[in-house]
This record gives structure tokens, sequence and C-alpha cells, in this order.
């Protein structure tokens, strides 16, 4: 377990600034409630209070699963990938979100991309290639993706055309529950 | 030694002992005779003894250290014995024996030196099939009607001592033939030399390996890439601040010095600092602008692309415009459009 280095938090930011805007990660460090930090740990990305991470600190490397939440983890050519876990604190500060009707929430939650025909609502402005969130038509998170097109793009879509490209949902967590971490 | 005098008292005649004397004698020093029930083997050349009687198990046990010391010295004096048996010579105060040739052959401490592996010209012969024959190493020569040496210093070949030489037919008539046949020999001599280090740098271990390891291999061999990554890395850092500030090429990989370690953050650091430092990221991030690539690659080139070629046309005209000033005016006119094409996240 180690702080990240200025390149790692930096790589690591730039992926989390494309689904909340770096005002919100700069929410996610200071909170007023407790010292938070981003911690390194078997190349995974934990994000934990200051109060868990110094406890989590007893455990020898090669014991210790895991800590507070994981966001993600970088890859070995060093690039960043976000986790189903981050989603709990990255839903509340969505820049862009997807809705998707009812009908639509079993194959998203399968692991398929959201497709026109299941799109309830999208947020005004989203570009292309935009991290978005993926939430039910009740305001539940569902995942996260990237958009596959525009706002504008989107109206004038075909029905069975990808809207969203899948990038991860709450159903991991039935789906591959042994390798989510 | 024990005094083994008995005194009588009538005529105080003194009478010794001599039996006691002799065992006591016998008891300070060890017989030299030893007895073995098998004979053992001995190789006097290498002053090696086998003994090859079998242990026994009990006496062994009783008391170890005292029956290993006995058996050491039996056969110490057995080895002794038989060079004593070997014929002796006087040489001033020092009696000397001569050993014999040792019969025991004991394993080599180097390996066997590898053969030498040909010179070219011994590759070249075998390839013809050309085989060496004795030649004397005088020859008779006609001129002086003596037997001279067939080459080198005062040889039948030797004419450095010609007060006059002849100049070929086509050769210049004022060139120096006495020159001409100096510079021919010193390129001789130059030319063997080179032909001596290149047989013995084909004989260096590591020439063949290498000349192999080169041949019909490309490029893409773990060793190349290897070598190609050092180079690397020697260019990168082969500058006044050693690769501090070395501006890295856009598919280029900035390498990690050798011998370097990262130093890392302590993980039980002050957590106030580096949450500074990461919301000072955070806010670089927040400034840093976007490139809206969607954006930019739909406005109208057209209209872009007639300002540039109206620009270039009207400059043409005024004066001859050269290749940098050109690419200076290209980069310009890029920046104009990524300019129009950035917007600050904070707009959205």
């Amino acid at each position: 377990m180690r702080p990240l280095t200025a390149e790692e938090t930096k790589t690591f930011f730039e992926k989390l600034a494309k689904y909340i805007s770096p005002e919100n990660i700069k929410l996610l460090l200071d909170r007023p409630d407790a010292s938070y930090c981003f911690r390194l740990h078997k190349d995974r990305v934990f994000y934990a209070s200051e109060k868990i991470m110094l406890t989590a600190n007893n455990f020898a490397r090669k014991e210790l699963v895991s800590f507070g939440t994981c966001f993600g983890k970088f890859t070995k050519t060093g690039k960043f990938r976000l986790y189903m876990t981050a989603l709990d604190y990255l839903a509340p500060y969505a820049q862009f979100k997807v809705w998707v009707k009812p009908n639509g929430e079993q194959s998203f939650l399968y692991g398929n991309h959201v497709l026109k025909s299941h799109l309830g609502r999208i947020t005004d402005s989203t570009s292309k290639y935009q991290g978005v969130i993926v939430m039910s038509m009740s305001d539940v998170p569902l995942g996260f993706g990237v958009s596959a097109k525009s706002t504008q793009e989107c109206r004038r879509a075909d029905p069975s055309s990808i809207v969203t490209f899948h990038q991860a949902d709450v159903g991991e967590y039935l789906r591959t529950e042994e390798t989510l971490l | 030694m024990e005094s083994s005098t008995l005194h009588t008292n009538q005529d105080r005649k003194t009478v010794i002992n001599v039996d006691s004397i002799l065992q006591a004698q016998s008891r300070r020093y060890k017989s030299t005779e030893v007895s073995k029930n098998i004979l053992p083997e001995v190789d006097l050349g290498n002053l090696l003894l086998i003994d090859r009687q079998p242990v026994d198990p009990q006496e062994l046990q009783s008391d170890i250290e005292i029956s290993l010391q006995q058996l050491a010295r039996d056969n110490t004096q057995w080895l002794i014995n038989e060079i004593w048996k070997l014929p002796t010579q006087q040489m001033e105060d020092a009696l000397l024996v001569q050993l014999p040739e040792p019969t025991t052959i004991v394993a080599r401490e180097k390996p066997i030196p590898k053969p030498k592996p040909p010179t070219k010209w011994e590759q070249y012969a075998k390839a013809k099939g050309i085989q060496k024959r004795k030649r004397g190493k005088m020859t008779f020569d006609e001129k002086t009607q003596t037997y001279k040496r067939r080459w080198g210093y005062k040889s039948v070949t030797d004419d450095s001592n010609d007060w006059v030489k002849e100049v070929p037919e086509n050769a210049d008539p004022y060139e120096d033939q006495f020159e001409v046949a100096r510079e021919a020999k010193k390129e001789r001599i130059a030319k063997n030399e080179l032909q001596r280090l290149r047989n013995i740098e084909r004989r260096q271990k590591g020439f063949f390996n290498k000349f192999e390891a080169s041949k019909g291999k490309s490029t893409k061999t773990k060793a190349a890439q290897e070598e190609v990554t050092k180079a690397i890395k020697d260019a990168q850092s082969s500058t006044a601040s050693h690769g501090v500030f070395t501006k890295i090429l856009p598919q280029e990989k900035r390498l990690r010095k050798a011998g370097v370690r990262r130093k890392l953050p302590p993980n039980l650091g002050d957590v106030k600092s580096e949450r500074g430092a990461g919301l000072e990221i955070a806010d670089k991030l927040r400034k840093a602008p976007i490139l809206n690539i969607p954006k930019a690659v739909s406005m109208n080139p057209v209209e872009e692309d007639g300002k540039k070629s109206k620009k270039g046309r009207k400059s043409k005209g005024n004066f001859r415009q050269g290749k940098r000033a050109k690419m200076s005016n290209r980069n310009f006119s890029q920046k104009t459009k990524k300019s129009s094409a950035i917007s600050r996240s904070k707009k959205k």
C-alpha cells in the first residue's frame, strides 16, 4: 500500500474526469466528515478514510485483499481502468447520465450495450464518447459506460442502434463475483 | 626414565636391571613394526597409502579419538617404512630418496586445452586440399653460388642490397624504383600483420559466437532489441541535464534510467500535504483546455482553406517565402483552428 505518484494521480484523475468533473474530484479528496485518501495496493486504487487506511496498514501486503472502496486498477501499460465498485462515488457526482427504460434494464444488467429503443432520457449536451452513468428511470444507478452518440445524434438514431457502450454494471456483482477485485 | 637400581647394603654394588630399562624405552617409543592382516596399497610416487583393512566397529566405538589416532599413526608408519626401503643418497647433511613414478591416476585439475581454431590460410588449404610439404630452410643461390635462406633476412629473394634496379616498361621513368620496392615491402609487412591480428581475433572465444549470432538473424531478436533500447537510453540521457529536460517525441517512451530507483512517497506520510498535491492536480485538470475533437472535425474546413490559400497567394506575390516561413504559417493556421475548437470544461 502506498500513495499514488503524481503521474499515477494524473492518469487516475483524467479517467475520473470523464465521468465526474474535476470540481467533484476535489470534493472526494476534501471531505468535511473525515480525512479521505487514495491508496495504491496491488495496482488497484482504493479510496478509504485515513482511519481505515491506517488500520489496513497493519496487514502484510500479501494478506491484504481490500480496504475502503476499490476505484479500479492500473493496467500493465499504465492506463487506468475503472471498476464497478467505483459507481457509488461516481453516480452522485455524475455530470452526464443516461436513463434506461424498465424493459432495457435487464439487458444492460446482463452486460449489453444500451440501445436507442431502451433509452428513456439522456443529459442534454452529451457529446460523443463521453463517460456517462447509466440509471434506471427511478434514478437507481445501474452502471456506467461511454456514449456512442451525442444527444443530437440520438434523436435521429435508429431504434436498434447503440447509444451507450457498456463498461460496467451492477450485474457484475453476481456475474463476476470471484474476479471483482 | 624411571631408575630401577637396587642397592644392597652389604657390598654397595650397583645392579642395573637392563630389562626394565628396555621396557621403559619401548613404552616411550612405539615400535616401527606395524602388523596388518590385509596389506595396504602404497603409491610412493604420490606418497599415498590406501588401507584396505576393515575397521573393527567395537574398537572404534570404545574410544573413537584414540582408535582413529592409532590407525593414522600405524598407516603413516607403514608409509615411512616403505620409504626407508628405497635406496638413499647422502647429500651433505641430508639423506635423499628418489621417489618412484606415481601409479595412481589423479584427475586433471584443469580441462584439456581446446585445439586452436584454424587460421584463414589453414581453412583455405583444407578446403582446397593443399598439403604442407617439407622444404629445407636453405636454398642454393645461382647468382652467388652459395646456400642462402629461403626467406627472411639475407634470403635469396632479398633485393635490398641491389645497387641498381630495372625500370619496368610501363612504369613512370622518373619514379624511384628503390622507393617503390621499399613501399611494397612495407605494405606486405602491414598486410601480414593485419592477417595475423585477424587470426588472433578469430581465435578469441567471443568472436565466433558473435559472428554466428549476427549472421542471418533479424534485428527483432531480444539481444538486438536490448541494444536498441540501450542506444535510446543513452541518447535520452546524453544532454547537459542528463536527460532531465529532454523532450520526448510523441511516440517515444521515457525509459527509466538503469540503476536509479524510483522514490515513492511514504504511506504514513503527511496526509494533508498529500491531499494538497491531489487537489493541485485536480485543479490543473480543471484548467486544462479540452480539445473537442468532434467539434474540431465538424468545423467548416472549406472556409478555413479558402482563407489560407488566399493568404498564401498574397504573401507569395509580395516576397519569396522560405520553407521555414511556410511551415510557421501552417502552424499558425493550425493554432487558430485549435483555439476555436477549444472549450473549457467549465463552460459545459
